[in-house]
């Protein structure tokens, strides 16, 4: 018979008065349900550690919420302590209930719920964005040509990361393939022959993932000559701006005022008091190992 | 509600005690770490967002633009409350219960985050070759390897100046005792990574006979050539019986320590010892016990 009520049934929850020692749920069970405890006393017991008392529930807290919602798996058996009331909300009972929710109230419920379930998922995943760029940060802090053994580097990177190891292991092989990382022997073992490379292709992948410019890879052939040529000077050789450019002139190295406000934005120089700028011959040799490395950053090895 | 392309729905830290469904346009959320604008999703129709701000009270997590014309479907906490009037009593138990579980899970990965970060912290400070280095650097480095805020990298440091480890300065850190760092370091990495307990760690005993060589040593100890620190065996005896109530020393007691290479026999009835990496060790086991209460 065609009554023309629309609205969803609703299926009350059921309520039970229940004796000490009663067990109203315990993992066993099939049925996945909510308990709120009305008066009395439940006690949480763990079957895994000889039912060891875990917690006590008290008049108007619930259990089994997460095993209801998130299909989690129930680990307690949940039993009175003295003759108790409970309310025993199963799953046909909140399906209809959440049927006649809002749709804006079931879309906060499922929004606060999977929120949670996401960030119970992000404290047991990686730390890190980028697990090559973090791999490559990690090995240049090892010491140049030491013979390393390849699973300790990934344990200790994968302890300090919480990368899962088969993915540290294809980074390794990445670094590998790029000529960062040589092994040996057996090829248990790896050296790193230029530990300062893999700080470079480290920032190169950062800056990658950031969509920002790399200045090693956009200079002007005139600021690479520029570079080869600095390179050859002392460290922290220091003159003002126009003694710079007046001696870039004096070897054949005519540059621009931009050209030279580029420069200091590459970090070549630091200015010091009385407006004089020092070479910063470290960051120079980065930018020199940058160029000479190009392929092997840019995943062209030759 | 329309929002105009370009216009601010709510801001980072305010609390609209709203919850917001997008009915149709894009609205991008973006969220700042301190220095760092970090643009983390967008929300097209269908997409909810405000929900612990409508049932917790608690302010968003992002700033929220329209990135072209958009209809929001507003529901303010006044319909939240007449609605959940009309519900039954078990159901905003479970509210409740969910909106806990939510708080007790950002705490949580609060605290795992805290901690993870710390062995890499230690691993960055042992490696940096200045002794002065900036906070800036140090964030920085520390984002390879973890996920965590500037202010909670501060608190990290703060802990590891509690123990004398470090100096923090207003922009920078000095690091004071870099070997023990390092120690440090190791003892937590073979803890991780060998599930076992590092030699590091000395029993009370052993820990009671080098607290005793290294007072003797303050008293009468002599540097030898090759930079150790030389105790008469009589001087050892004499000390340990004095700080470890009258107990005497055997050579029972000793053999740990020579054996790990702590203590070294000399020819002439002495003990030796590396007197800094002793003082180091006996800060590390002071310290270690005491780390888990600092981190969490």
């Amino acid at each position: 018979m065609i009554t023309g009520n629309s609205q969803p049934r609703l299926i009350p929850p059921t309520q039970l008065r229940v004796k000490a020692g009663f067990v109203v749920s315990s993992p066993q069970d099939e049925d996945k349900k909510i308990i709120l405890l009305n008066e009395g006393e439940l006690l949480a017991l763990d079957p895994k550690a000889n039912n060891k008392v875990v917690f006590r529930i008290l008049p108007g807290n619930l259990v089994g919420v997460g095993a209801l919602l998130e299909r989690e798996p129930v680990r307690y058996i949940f039993q009175a302590t003295v003759d108790s009331t409970i309310t025993i909300i199963n799953d046909e009972c909140m399906e209809s209930e959440l049927k006649s929710l809002p749709v804006w109230l079931l879309a906060v419920i499922r929004a606060i719920s999977s929120k949670t379930r996401r960030i119970n998922e992000s404290i047991r995943s990686t730390k890190t964005d980028n697990p090559l760029a973090s791999l490559a940060s990690f090995c240049k802090y090892q010491s140049k040509d030491e013979i390393l053994q390849s699973q300790t580097l990934l344990q200790e990177f994968a302890w300090l990361t919480k990368t899962p190891i088969p993915t540290a292991t294809e980074a390794l092989k990445t670094l590998i393939r790029r000529k960062m990382l040589v092994p040996q022997g057996d090829g248990t073992a790896l050296t790193v022959p230029e530990p300062q490379l893999l700080g470079i292709f480290s920032d190169f992948l950062k800056s990658q993932d950031q969509d920002l410019p790399w200045h090693p890879f956009k200079l002007s052939l005139q600021q690479k000559k520029v570079l080869v040529w600095l390179s050859t000077l002392e460290a922290d050789t220091a003159k003002d701006g126009s003694a710079w450019i007046n001696l870039f002139k004096e070897h054949n190295l005519e540059i621009s005022v931009a050209d030279w406000l580029q420069m200091q934005q590459f970090e070549w120089f630091t200015e010091q008091e009385n407006h004089l700028f020092a070479l910063n011959i470290d960051k120079v040799n980065y930018y020199l190992l940058a160029l000479q490395n190009e392929p092997n950053i840019k995943g062209t090895v030759k | 509600m329309i929002l105009k392309e370009g216009e601010t729905l709510c801001l980072q830290g305010n609390n609209p005690h709203s919850f917001y469904i997008v009915k149709s346009g894009t609205l991008s959320a973006t969220t700042k770490d301190e220095q760092n604008g970090v643009q983390i999703q967008n929300f097209g129709p269908g997409s909810t967002f405000g929900e612990m701000s409508l049932v917790a009270g608690e302010p968003l997590d992002y700033t929220v633009c329209a990135e072209e014309d958009c209809e929001i479907e507003v529901i303010p906490q006044s319909i939240f409350h007449d609605t959940m009037k009309e519900q039954p009593i078990w159901l905003k138990s479970i509210l409740s219960f969910l909106t806990q579980r939510n708080h007790i899970a950002k705490e949580n990965k609060r605290k795992s985050d805290f901690i993870t970060a710390f062995p890499s912290l230690l691993f960055i400070l042992s490696k940096l070759q200045n002794k002065i280095i900036s906070l800036d650097t140090i964030q920085n480095e520390l984002r390879n390897f973890s996920r965590l805020s500037a202010i909670e990298t501060y608190k990290l440091l703060g802990i590891l100046q509690d123990f004398k480890l470090v100096r923090l300065q207003a922009e920078s850190v000095s690091v004071e005792n870099k070997p023990l760092i390092t120690i440090l370091y190791e003892t937590l990495r073979h803890r991780a990574i060998y599930k076992s307990t590092s030699s590091n760690i000395l029993s009370l005993t052993d820990q009671a006979i080098l607290t005793a060589f290294v007072k003797a040593a303050c008293d009468k100890g002599e540097l030898q050539a090759d930079g150790r620190v030389a105790i008469t065996t009589e001087a050892l005896i004499a000390q340990t019986k004095r700080s470890m109530h009258g107990m005497s020393l055997t050579p029972r007691n000793l053999e740990s320590l020579l054996q790990k290479q702590l203590l070294f026999a000399t020819q002439s009835e002495k003990y030796a010892a590396d007197f800094d990496k002793l003082l180091n060790l006996l800060e590390l086991n002071r310290i270690y016990p005491q780390l888990d209460k600092k981190l969490l």
